[in-house]
C-alpha cells in the first residue's frame, strides 16, 4: 500500500470514527476511560423525551 | 516475522475499530447487564450518523432495564421457535443454516488459527461473533496482528456480504428498542469499514 492510500484510508477512518472513541472503550473495558466520564446521574427516568423516542424508536 | 506488528503498536484508528468491533460483538452476544447498560448509558456522540446512532443507544440505556433488555433480546433473537431475525451469515445469503458460507469461514477459521470458546454450540457465522474476529485480527488476539489485506480478505468474504444488511434490518425491527440504534451504529460503521478497505490494503492473496 503506498503512503499516500494509507494516509486518505487513515483519514477516512478517523473522520468517520470520531464519534465512536470514548464510546466502544467505554462499554467494553469498563475501567479506564470511566473516570474521565461524568455520571449523567439520570438513571431509569422515563421523562417525557425517553418516552417519545421510544415510540418513535419502534418504526 | 521480523516486521509482524505488536499488539499495541496499531495504529490509533485500528484501536477505535477494534472497541467499536467489541462493542458490537459484545451487546450482540447475550442481553447486556446492569454494569453495561450502566456504562452505554453515559455515552455521547456527535452529529454524524454513527454519532447520532451512539447518542440514541446512550439515551435508551438509560430508561431500560435488564429483564427488559433480556426480553428483548429474547424477542429478537432467540424466540419461540426462532426470534425475529437470524443473525448468520448462512441464513441470510442462503436462507438456511450450516450451508456453505459457514463452511468456508471455518476453513478461514483454521487458517487463521481462532478456534471458538468451549461451550459454545452456535454457528461460528453469527454476527456477535464475527465481530469479536474482526476485533481479535485487528488486536492481534489471534497470534500477530492480522495485516490490513488479511482483514480485509475476512472483512469481504464473511462479513460485507450481509452484516449491513442485518443492522438495516435490526434497526427497524419490530421488537427493537434498545437494539434499533444497536443497528443504526453497526451499519454505518460496516459502511466506513468498507469505504476505509476500498481505500487500501492489499488482498492477502
Amino acid at each position: 500500500m503506498s503512503d499516500t492510500e494509507k494516509t486518505s484510508r487513515r483519514d477516512l477512518l478517523k473522520l468517520g470514527l470520531a464519534a465512536a472513541p470514548a464510546a466502544a472503550v467505554t462499554v467494553v473495558t469498563g475501567g479506564k476511560a470511566e473516570a474521565a466520564v461524568e455520571e449523567a446521574g439520570e438513571g431509569f427516568r422515563k421523562t417525557a423525551h425517553v418516552q417519545k423516542y421510544l415510540e418513535t424508536a419502534r418504526f | 516475522m521480523a516486521d509482524a506488528v505488536r499488539a499495541e503498536d496499531i495504529a490509533e484508528e485500528d484501536g477505535l475499530r477494534a472497541d467499536l468491533y467489541d462493542m458490537l460483538g459484545l451487546l450482540l452476544a447475550r442481553p447486556p447487564e446492569r454494569d453495561t447498560i450502566d456504562r452505554v448509558a453515559r455515552l455521547s456522540g456527535d452529529e454524524t450518523t454513527l454519532g447520532e446512532g451512539i447518542g440514541a443507544l446512550a439515551r435508551v440505556a438509560r430508561a431500560t432495564t435488564e429483564k427488559s433488555l433480556e426480553r428483548e433480546f429474547n424477542a429478537l433473537f432467540i424466540g419461540v421457535g426462532r426470534g425475529e431475525l437470524m443473525p448468520y451469515g448462512s441464513y441470510y445469503l442462503t436462507g438456511f443454516l450450516h450451508e456453505k458460507p459457514l463452511a468456508v469461514l471455518r476453513g478461514d477459521m483454521g487458517r487463521l488459527r481462532i478456534t471458538r470458546a468451549e461451550n459454545v454450540y452456535e454457528p461460528e457465522d453469527n454476527i456477535a461473533s464475527l465481530m469479536e474476529m474482526m476485533a481479535g485480527l485487528i488486536r492481534g488476539r489471534f497470534g500477530e496482528v492480522a495485516s490490513l489485506g488479511t482483514q480485509k480478505d475476512f472483512y469481504f468474504a464473511h462479513i460485507a456480504p450481509w452484516a449491513k444488511l442485518f443492522f438495516d434490518d435490526l434497526a427497524k425491527a419490530k421488537n427493537s428498542v434498545f437494539y434499533a440504534p444497536v443497528g443504526v451504529v453497526g451499519a454505518a460503521f460496516m459502511e466506513i469499514e468498507r469505504e476505509a478497505f476500498r481505500m487500501g490494503g492489499d488482498s492477502a492473496h
